[in-house]
């Protein structure tokens, strides 16, 4: 029942809240909130009981022809931190002074069926519609504000959501073509490396690259993350680009585990370590808040690509896969966590200082404490400072890219966490600098800047609660049963 | 050569050429054409691969794919087209901001 509570509740919610017109969003996100909540635990106490991943038939129809729903640590993972971000994101919306546009409630939940669909999905085709409906539901919510900046900014990323997701689905249609099906789980046993499967995984990997996105295909990100109401940059950097990764961790490590050769895993870890250090650099040349959030996404996500390299080594030695992958989805999580947080804050800091400007930051210390300390607490975690879950990501990373004699990246963690340090410290300065003539400025409710730290808290719980995560992450986890 | 071989290969070439189209041509409607373009081609890819000897049933799951694509592919550039047209209107442009500055 829980994986279909997980699939229907958020689209259920968005049926009555658009029906409604989402006047009073309260009771319907409350509830859909618990229901994915209760779902997302009960997924994950019913794999401990199963012991391994297990497959759900949906009307008990066997693949090919039904679709299969597939459980394992990951998926747990993905979908209660999409339940988290609903929670405390919706309850920075209901919060929030400019609660801005009541489509916000139907798309966002529309979005969150989406990203449900992909991470319980087993099929490849099914995971292109869901990968579909994502795309077009955030670009639905990054324009209900209506402003001009925004609405180019939406373009660019659609058009670059299409090419990626029409490049993805030509790599499934090849596939498709050489075996017959599309159940990822089937496709990794039988799957063999040679021309033809090479170029059906290339082209669903470059699709998937564009999307999340990787450097250089990042160009549309910073526009697109910053221009939008705090909640959709929010929503957009913490769990729709993360999607597309999802998938690319799966069909590398379990829809074609044969394919991936060791220097096309070279090539993400370095392009996924030029992210890190050119993304950092842009962002502390930003003069303004989320501009500078915008491009740290680009860096953060960097750290998720140095799992390919690693496991490219590892053959042989389970062990330090099993550090890098569980690594990555902390960084997946942490930063998720984080990100979401400060871009809340920022939100607030803009309504509380009348601009974006970073410079205008100044004086909001003393004016809003709670923020300055959830951007400090967040940015923590974006630096991987201990007890953070940025810091257990890193650090797991680091073990396992030691672990397997590739000692480089370990240069790129450490310049990375610098210049994350530095860019952090850059927005603290002017918060802790003295304004000479207080204006009038709008006033954020205090509840929607304690949504903006409860984010900010979860971040650092991850770091301090691991060993259950950890067991429940290696169950079957990618590549760790290879 | 067989003519799944050939209506797959047309299908890949479709594709590149709507893909060189979306990055080269700076206006917003062929760019959104463009990508109509390279949905036909998959779709067409798809058809191809459906498609078995004379005498024998089709493969129908390729079939289902290319029906939800259609559908898809629909959706998303009906809100493309409506997106433009806004930045159209607005901007005094059928152009991206950084397509404006090259000319």
């Amino acid at each position: 029942v829980n994986a279909e509570v997980l699939l229907t509740a958020p689209l259920l919610g968005a049926i009555i809240l658009w029906v409604t017109g989402s006047k009073k969003p309260l009771p319907v996100w409350a509830a859909v909130c618990v229901g994915t909540l209760f779902a997302g635990f009960g997924l994950g106490s019913e794999l401990t009981e199963h012991g391994e991943p297990y497959r759900i038939l949906l009307g008990g129809w066997q693949a090919p022809l039904g679709i299969n729903l597939v459980v394992d640590g990951l998926t747990v993972f993905m979908v209660i931190l999409t339940s988290l971000l609903g929670l405390f994101v919706g309850w920075y919306s209901l919060a929030f002074k400019h609660a801005g546009s009541s489509l916000f409630w139907p798309l966002w939940m529309g979005v969150w069926t989406g990203l449900n669909g992909v991470f319980l999905s087993g099929d490849l085709f099914n995971i292109y519609v869901m990968l579909e409906l994502i795309a077009l539901g955030s670009i639905a919510l990054m324009v209900v504000e209506g402003h001009l900046k925004t609405q180019v900014a939406a373009l660019r990323y659609l058009l670059a959501a299409l090419v990626g997701s029409l490049t993805y689905l030509l790599g499934v249609a090849l596939l498709y073509a050489e075996y017959g099906m599309l159940d990822y789980l089937s496709l990794g046993e039988v799957v063999e490396p040679g021309p033809r499967s090479s170029v059906a995984f290339g082209l669903m990997v470059s699709g998937l690259l564009l999307k999340t996105p990787l450097f250089p295909l990042h160009v549309w990100l910073p526009e697109a993350y910053s221009t939008p109401s705090p909640q959709t940059g929010a929503l957009l950097s913490a769990i729709v680009g993360k999607a597309s990764f999802y998938v690319l961790l799966r069909i590398w490590f379990q829809g074609c585990p044969a394919v991936p050769t060791p220097s096309l895993g070279r090539l993400l870890g370095t392009l996924g370590s030029v992210a890190i250090i050119w993304g950092s650099v842009l962002a502390l040349r930003q003069r303004s808040l989320k501009r500078l959030v915008a491009y740290s996404s680009v860096a953060q996500l960097g750290y998720l690509f140095l799992i390919f390299p690693i496991s490219a080594s590892a053959s042989g030695q389970p062990r330090w896969l099993e550090f890098a992958y569980t690594g990555t989805v902390y960084q997946l999580l942490a930063h998720a966590l984080a990100k979401a947080s400060m871009f809340l804050s920022a939100g607030i800091a803009v309504e509380a200082g009348g601009t974006d400007a970073l410079s205008e930051v100044r004086g909001l210390a003393e004016r809003r404490p709670v923020t300055v300390f959830t951007l400090a607490i967040s940015g923590a975690t974006l630096m991987g400072l201990p007890p953070s879950g940025g810091f257990t990501a890193k650090w797991l990373i680091l073990k396992g890219a030691l672990g397997v004699g590739q000692w480089w990246w370990a240069l790129v963690l450490l310049i990375g966490g610098l210049l994350a340090a530095a860019y952090v410290f850059a927005v603290l300065r002017f918060a802790f600098d003295q304004r000479d003539e207080p204006e009038a400025v709008a006033e954020p409710t205090r509840s929607s800047e304690w949504a903006a730290l409860s984010l900010a808290l979860c971040s650092i719980l991850l770091g301090l609660w691991l060993q259950e995560p950890m067991r429940l992450l290696v169950l079957g986890g990618i590549g760790i049963n290879q | 050569l067989s003519s799944s071989a050939l209506f797959g290969g047309t299908g890949i070439i479709i594709f590149l050429v709507g893909l060189l189209g979306t990055f080269s041509l700076p206006h917003l409607l062929k760019k959104i054409v463009c990508i109509n373009v390279m949905g036909s081609g998959v779709f067409l890819v798809l058809a191809a691969v459906g498609n078995k000897d004379v005498g024998a049933t089709n493969d129908p799951v390729p079939q289902a794919m290319i029906l939800t694509g259609i559908v898809v592919a629909m959706a998303s550039s009906v809100f493309a087209l409506a997106l433009a047209r806004q930045i159209a209107h607005r901007s005094g442009f059928w152009l991206l901001p950084e397509d404006r500055e090259k000319l």
